[in-house]
């Protein structure tokens, strides 16, 4: 999959244990963990709402997309291409 | 007019008498297989006697044959005998068919002891119950081919088709358990 869930660095960056803000937004240490474990295949908008509105941030905040491919190449090609 | 609530899955459901029932067959049938083929080996395999003898084993046989004698119709006994009369070769395959049988049916009720185990626990769209839906279908299979039943193969065809559906099911579950 291409989109990451940057939940981690959120949490690091707001000082916020996974513990306290599964309380928060009402959601079992279990499925908070497969979200920051990268493991989740679909996020509710509901979900999405209540990290923002907890973390203080922008969904873009939390998710990055990182193509597997461009064109056809790896990143890893597109960097050792680019190194040459 | 009251309606009739019964639970399917789960802790004391229809899943769990079956669970019961099933624990109680698969146990059963291996002592129960053991007796019959006990019994099928001193009535089919030596040669018929018309009274017991010294031993214990020809008092043994004398008294299983005289035994089934009474419980088969006039017709039954002179097949009986007709069978008693083949060679001990041919004889011995009846001894070799039943013990087939009985171990496809031993490895059925228990595969579907394990489909009703999970159902018990509520788990019902899993990979691990796509597995033993395929097993159940294809031991149906082999049972039906060695019964020459088409009534068990229909039945194996229509196992067959629903491991297709729990299978679609599980990756649905999979879909929805992993939705945060």
């Amino acid at each position: 999959m291409s989109i990451i869930f940057r939940l981690d660095r959120m949490m690091a960056d707001r000082k916020i244990s996974l513990t306290e803000l599964a309380k928060r937004i009402d959601l079992t240490n279990a499925n908070l963990s497969i979200l920051k474990t990268g493991k989740a295949r679909a996020v509710r908008l509901i979900t999405l709402d209540a990290l923002c509105r907890e973390l203080n941030c922008q969904p873009g905040d939390l998710l990055e997309y990182v193509p597997d491919k461009i064109h056809g190449e790896t990143l890893n090609e597109i960097k050792e291409k680019n190194d040459e | 007019m009251m309606k009739l609530k019964i639970k399917y899955l789960g802790n004391k459901s229809l899943s769990s008498v079956m669970y019961g029932f099933l624990v109680f067959a698969h146990y059963g049938m291996i002592p129960a297989s053991i007796a019959v083929l006990c019994i099928l080996w001193f009535a089919i395999l030596p040669n018929p006697i018309s009274s017991p003898g010294d031993s214990f084993l020809t008092e043994l046989q004398y008294m299983i044959q005289t035994e089934m004698y009474n419980d088969m119709t006039k017709k039954e006994i002179e097949e009986f005998r007709e069978m008693q009369s083949m060679h001990p070769a041919v004889r011995s395959i009846v001894i070799l068919y039943v013990s087939v049988l009985s171990i496809l049916i031993f490895f059925i009720i228990g595969e579907a002891k394990k489909l009703f185990f999970n159902f018990k626990k509520n788990i019902v769209f899993n990979d691990i119950n796509v597995k033993h839906l395929i097993r159940l279908s294809k031991i149906q299979i082999a049972l039906s081919i060695f019964t020459f039943d088409i009534l068990a193969f229909i039945f194996s065809i229509i196992l067959l088709i629903l491991s297709a559906v729990f299978k679609s099911g599980a990756e649905l579950q999979e879909e929805h358990d992993l939705t945060v």
